[in-house]
């Protein structure tokens, strides 16, 4: 279990074979290679965004659980043809940017700016979809649990969405930069897929839930 | 080969200018970590001499408004949860975990920056409620008391600044996840990383976890507060006991964050001035991950008289109890770790073992807590009030100070003087027992919590109390004039005055910016004390 | 076997004995408890007495350890050398894996025994109120009970019995029988607690919580209010007055039955069966 002395002598056994490695690094002290690791923060950070959303989504079950009707009576129903609508699109619109990643692997940087622009006009489309659906709405944040829980879910999902679009936004805006995204190198088009890929995972479960299961 | 530390160029210090900047160092980011935080520190432990002032008497006397006090200990413990314990516990992560895995920085320094750089506004936020009506619902802001519109601004600056608290802390988190897991040199397998590394990794996956559900927590009640929504307002059909359940999954797990660092620190400075092994490595570490794994899974023993139905209480109260058996391997392995050894009682190690010997109090009366029986009785009173700080006082800020006596020289180059050292650690000791250990009595008794008035029976323990709580207070100044006058005084220190094992002792004190002259290759563990006559500056070879 | 040895041996089982023995004593005679009000209180205070024992005999021995090794393990002066590289034990580390199981198991069946006898009382749960249809019902009154409406409100306490409509601001109860309280809030979160009865349950505005309790000696205890309700949250006080039976009858007929002459007497919950 614990440590024992036979753990250093391993170390010191080690030690030769990485001779090689030392000289290596010994000359690359000055630039050493890092590997890039923001992709791996960037999943860490989604980590913890995807737990907001958890927190939120397990406050909403626990009120509709304990209710004894849900939505509460008197809740208008809820159209369900233009988020559903809007569900196709913003779907669509991962599967359009995940183009993007083999265009930016073949070093083809207007064919990724061209799927990044197709799948930001989606998400603004999604977007002005939710905001007409909200002045269509009979019901304010403040009419009991259900408008609250229904803007509080809906609308920081928006909000992501529309992070998402600007984060890709800026990446079109750097595309134009030379040489920024290689076929290796090209962090700004990995977070910005993953990252949409994550706010279309979060509407699916908050369309299930909100819309279909009520 | 072996390193001596003249063929390392030894640095200037840095100008204390740089630590007003934003400057992507870890090294500096660390101090500017725990300077910050330790000024924080001193407000809260001024409002607690508040506190013990108000209770020397049985009547609520020493405010004008009994509502002032509530504010005092709402503020007091806001301070000591995130304006002071955690951020000095990343601070200590900051400086030390690029040291101790061979790296030259964080994986991103500029983050790491960011994430120092929200603390002062944060507390600024927190210390101008006071000009308002600072919030007065506990550190806890239960609703429907925090949603009181006489406290709407204190509690709104309140919430603001927590929330901001989090996000720093889930950015330091993601620092320092990444850092532990891809920067570490080859040489140091998971199995050859030193314990205060392996106590982070789990804190932060703690904290990257958990602190988002305090989000959304926070982001509900404001909405209630400041938008008119009911989510835990029971006249517009909300639950304020969900609230309590998101509130705790996160406040829980918050005291592992708050102390498995601490762990880290103990579990490091043990050894060295033990000239022992660490007892049980493996056992602590993997110690650490259960802990922050269960850790998520006890949140309702703080709500066991909330109307939780009795099958929950009896599932919390069993994976508290559960709890105890990582905790207590830990406590039994450092004592193991000194038994035998050749202890060298300096500062660092005297608050160290004064660690392992106060949390065990703790840990005790926590294990009594997790008995849904007897936790009817005494929660929310003032036996809960001496467990917390049993565990986050006699534990995490005795780690602290024991972290700071230790690396003080590897940090400013300057030794502390090590008989004012003693002097703090012997007057802390008796002031915090004398303090807290009769707050036991008190709660069983039946003096409830967060009160400024209270029966003339408990008057003698009171004043008991307040007047350790008063040492305690005092014995903060020979560490606060150590510290100064060291750091612009103090005689220079080597780059290994301890001789200690660890990566970051083979640095010169203090270590220049970019850490190592060459990334080393470890030849020896990280606690493989015990061969007699070893010239200690042997670790590394290059 | 070398006499030093021995000793050592000898010298650490007398150690052993003597924390066991002041575990034992302290456990007992500790002083840290109020007056036993209840019969809820006997059974928590055994179970408290039996956690204090073990809790002291393992603080004493640690801290004896701890202690001990302070002054027999200090490095002498001018010794340089390190101590024996000694990195683990696996039986040793198996025993303090064990033990501390055993005895957390150990202290879980005695309170989840204790808890079960206690059927204290709670709410629904999350949402909901005792009647709440979802979860079990708590504390269902039999019908031998006395039941007391508890109303709280920030800073003070009143009463509405079974049956009578007047709120009081006193709460009387007879020794030896059963009580079931429902608590109200009108504002904020409270909590009921006596400290002689050791029982105490948050009062949620919204909903009803219950408690179920037995007084079973006369006096006078304290009844504090315990969640944090405000700024006189500390003086949020009253006094539970535990009579005899009959005493209890004659305080009802003077201070309740007094207003509720055109109330429809429910066929008395009141009377001792």
């Amino acid at each position: 279990m614990q440590t024992s002395p036979n753990e250093s002598e391993r170390l010191i056994l080690a030690a030769p074979a990485t001779e090689m490695a030392h000289e290596h690094e010994a000359t690359a002290h000055a630039h050493e290679e890092h590997p890039d690791l923001r992709l791996f923060g960037f999943t860490l950070f989604l980590v913890s965004e995807a737990m907001l959303f958890v927190g939120l989504f397990v406050a909403y079950l626990a009120f509709r659980a304990v209710a004894t009707e849900w939505p509460p009576a008197g809740t208008p129903e809820l159209e369900v043809i233009l988020p559903a609508i809007n569900t196709v699109i913003l779907v669509a619109s991962s599967f359009v940017l995940h183009q993007s990643e083999a265009a930016v692997k073949k070093g083809d940087i207007p064919g990724m700016r061209a799927w990044f622009i197709a799948t930001i006009a989606m998400g603004a489309v999604f977007l002005a979809g939710q905001v007409y659906e909200y002045t269509q709405l009979e019901f304010t944040l403040q009419t009991g649990l259900f408008g609250g829980t229904f803007f509080v879910l809906t609308g920081f999902h928006g909000l992501h969405v529309l992070v998402g679009v600007l984060l890709m936004s800026g990446v079109v805006v750097r595309s134009f930069k030379k040489e920024h995204y290689t076929p290796q190198k090209h962090f700004g088009v990995e977070a910005a897929n993953l990252y949409w890929h994550f706010v279309d995972g979060v509407w699916i479960v908050l369309f299930l839930l909100l819309y279909i299961v009520k | 080969m072996q390193i001596t530390d003249n063929q390392f160029i030894q640095e200037p210090p840095q100008d204390w200018r740089t630590y007003f900047t934003f400057c992507t160092d870890h090294k500096v980011i660390g101090i500017q970590y725990m300077v910050t935080s330790f000024v924080l520190y001193l407000v809260g432990g001024f409002l607690a001499m508040l506190i013990r002032a108000e209770l020397l008497t049985p009547d609520s006397d020493v405010f004008p408004e009994p509502g002032v006090y509530n504010g005092v200990f709402t503020i007091h413990a806001t301070i000591m949860i995130f304006l002071w314990l955690i951020p000095m516990l990343a601070g200590f992560a900051n400086y030390l975990i690029p040291l101790m895995i061979g790296a030259r920085d964080m994986a991103f320094p500029r983050i790491n920056a960011v994430a120092f750089w929200m603390i002062p506004p944060a507390a600024v936020l927190l210390m101008s409620s006071f000009f308002f009506g600072p919030a007065q619902a506990g550190w806890t802001s239960y609703p429907p008391l925090s949603m009181d519109p006489a406290t709407l601004i204190g509690q709104s600056l309140w919430l603001s600044s927590v929330i901001l608290l989090g996000t720093s802390s889930i950015l330091g988190a993601i620092n320092f996840v990444t850092t532990i897991w891809e920067m570490r040199v080859p040489s140091m397998g998971i199995w050859q990383m030193p314990l205060f590394v392996w106590a982070m990794f789990a804190t932060s996956i703690i904290i990257l976890v958990a602190t988002p559900v305090l989000t959304g927590a926070l982001l509900l009640l404001s909405f209630d507060l400041l938008m008119g929504t009911v989510f835990f307002n029971p006249t517009g059909g909300g639950d304020p006991v969900l609230y309590q359940h998101m509130f705790w999954f996160y406040s829980h797990p918050a005291v592992y964050i708050m102390i498995l660092p601490g762990m880290g620190l103990v579990s490091e400075i043990l050894p060295v001035y033990a000239r022992k092994p660490i007892f049980g490595y493996r056992a602590i570490a993997i110690s650490s991950m259960s802990i922050a794994v269960l850790g998520f899974i006890v949140w309702a023993h703080h709500m066991f008289t909330s109307g939780t139905p009795e099958w929950m209480r009896m599932f919390f109260m069993i994976t508290s109890m559960i709890i105890a058996v990582p905790t207590g391997i830990k406590v039994f392995s450092w004592v193991a770790t000194v038994w035998g050894g050749k202890l060298r009682l300096t500062p660092a190690m005297l608050f160290a073992m004064g660690f392992v010997s106060m949390f065990v109090v703790g840990g005790l009366s926590g294990v009594m807590l997790a008995s849904v029986p007897i936790d009817i009785h005494v929660t929310d009173t003032y036996f809960v009030v001496a467990h917390l700080h049993y565990v986050l006082f006699g534990g995490s800020v005795f780690a602290v100070y024991a972290g700071v006596y230790h690396w003080f020289p590897k940090m400013t180059g300057r030794f502390l003087n090590e008989w004012w050292g003693k002097v703090h650690f012997y007057s802390t000791f008796i002031g915090f027992n004398l303090c807290f250990l009769p707050m036991h009595k008190l709660g069983l008794l039946g003096m409830p919590r967060r009160v400024a008035a209270y029966d003339a029976s408990f008057l003698d323990l009171n004043v008991l109390v307040s007047t350790g709580g008063f040492l305690l207070g005092v014995s903060t100044l020979p560490f606060l004039g150590n510290v100064i006058y060291s750091w612009l005084k103090g005689p220079r220190a080597t780059g290994n005055p301890w001789e200690g094992l660890t990566l970051e002792w083979t640095t010169p004190s203090p270590p220049p910016v970019e850490n190592f002259e060459r990334l080393p290759v470890l030849t020896v563990g990280p606690y493989d004390y015990g061969h007699a006559g070893r010239d200690p500056s042997e670790i590394v070879r290059h | 076997m070398d006499v030093g040895k021995v000793t050592t041996r000898v010298v650490s089982a007398l150690f052993g004995v003597a924390i066991i023995l002041i575990s034992i004593w302290y456990g007992g005679n500790s002083g840290l408890l109020p007056v036993e009000g209840s019969e809820e209180s006997r059974m928590i205070d055994s179970l408290f007495r039996t956690m204090l024992i073990i809790a002291t005999a393992i603080f004493l021995f640690v801290q004896g350890l701890l202690v001990y090794s302070l002054f027999k393990f200090r490095q002498k002066p001018g010794d340089t050398t390190d101590g024996p590289p000694i990195h683990g034990s696996i039986p040793l580390e198996v025993l303090w894996t064990a033990i501390p199981t055993a005895l957390v198991l150990y202290v879980s069946i005695l309170s989840y025994d204790v808890s079960g006898k206690l059927a204290v009382g709670g709410s629904g749960g999350l949402g909901c109120s005792v009647d709440c249809p979802l979860v079990e019902q708590v504390a269902n009154p039999t019908g031998k009970e006395l039941i007391v409406d508890v109303i709280a409100q920030q800073y003070g306490w009143t009463f509405q019995y079974s049956g009578y409509s007047t709120e009081v601001g006193e709460m009387h109860i007879p020794a030896g029988r059963e009580v079931i309280v429902n608590l109200k809030s009108k504002d904020v979160l409270h909590a009921f607690w006596v400290p002689a009865f050791r029982v105490k349950q948050d009062i949620i505005p919204g909903r009803i919580t219950r408690l179920k309790f037995t007084a079973t000696k006369t006096g006078e205890y304290p009844l504090r209010c315990a969640e944090l309700c405000g700024a006189y949250h500390g003086i949020m006080n009253s006094v539970v007055y535990v009579d005899e039976p009959k005493a209890f009858e004659a305080w009802v007929n003077k201070e309740l039955a007094v207003k509720t002459a055109q109330v429809a007497r429910v066929p008395a919950p009141l009377a001792l069966k």
